[in-house]
């Protein structure tokens, strides 16, 4: 399925059993997981999540104008570092989304910082609305 | 985020720790980009996020919850506040 997505990608395994291949494509929203248990409702420059997923929503925003997210695999499963941006597209219904594999720079500086689902990535918590 | 995680690893006293948010703080100046939460608002918003979920950091490790934090555990959560979503 991988190799379908991502032609051109190789990959190796960690020792933490994370498999990380290089390449560009795209990926089903519904089937790539959180790595944090909890967000928070605004991105770095202040903009609410919220205004995302209107925008993507009421076609203000289309899904390209959007960053990809950065993912990777781990146990047979997606994550993705990126996961505000992955909770507004499921918000959105915007199922087809781009996709960039993590670097193991980027997996070794934020892994170890934000893999704190508690839930194997299945939802993520906004903070502010608990 | 700059600091070198081997800076982080040998957290094993307060004054290690002291050295480590020293560290924090440089690379807050020097590399702000990189961080997440620059403002000191975001910040402690992350660090409350990141006390509330670390328990999940130690399930997904397969490690027990600590009773008490030890020195280097309160330097891994300051780190984590910097780049916490």
């Amino acid at each position: 399925m991988l190799a379908s997505r991502f032609p051109g990608a190789f990959g190796f395994l960690l020792k933490s059993g994370v498999a990380i291949t290089s390449g560009v494509g795209v990926g089903n929203s519904d089937e790539i997981r959180f790595t944090q248990n909890s967000i928070k409702g605004t991105f770095r420059d202040g903009r609410a999540v919220s205004d995302l997923i209107t925008g993507l929503k009421n076609g203000t925003l289309k899904p390209g104008d959007v960053a990809p997210i950065r993912v990777f695999m781990k146990d047979g499963k997606m994550f993705t570092l990126d996961n505000r941006r992955l909770y507004a597209f499921q918000q959105a219904g915007v199922r087809t989304i781009r996709v960039v594999w993590a670097t193991a720079k980027e997996l070794a500086k934020e892994l170890p910082n934000k893999l704190t689902t508690e839930n194997d990535g299945t939802s993520v918590l906004v903070r502010g609305q608990r | 985020m700059s600091v070198p995680d081997e800076a982080q690893r040998k957290i094993g006293t307060r004054e290690e720790l002291i050295a480590f948010v020293s560290l924090l703080r440089q690379d807050l100046a020097d590399n702000s980009e990189q961080w997440e939460n620059r403002t000191l608002e975001s910040y402690l918003e992350a660090l409350q996020a990141v006390l509330t979920d670390w328990n999940g950091r130690f399930v997904n490790r397969g490690e027990p919850v600590p009773d008490t934090p030890s020195w280097r555990l309160i330097g891994e959560i300051l780190r984590a506040a910097s780049v916490y979503e």
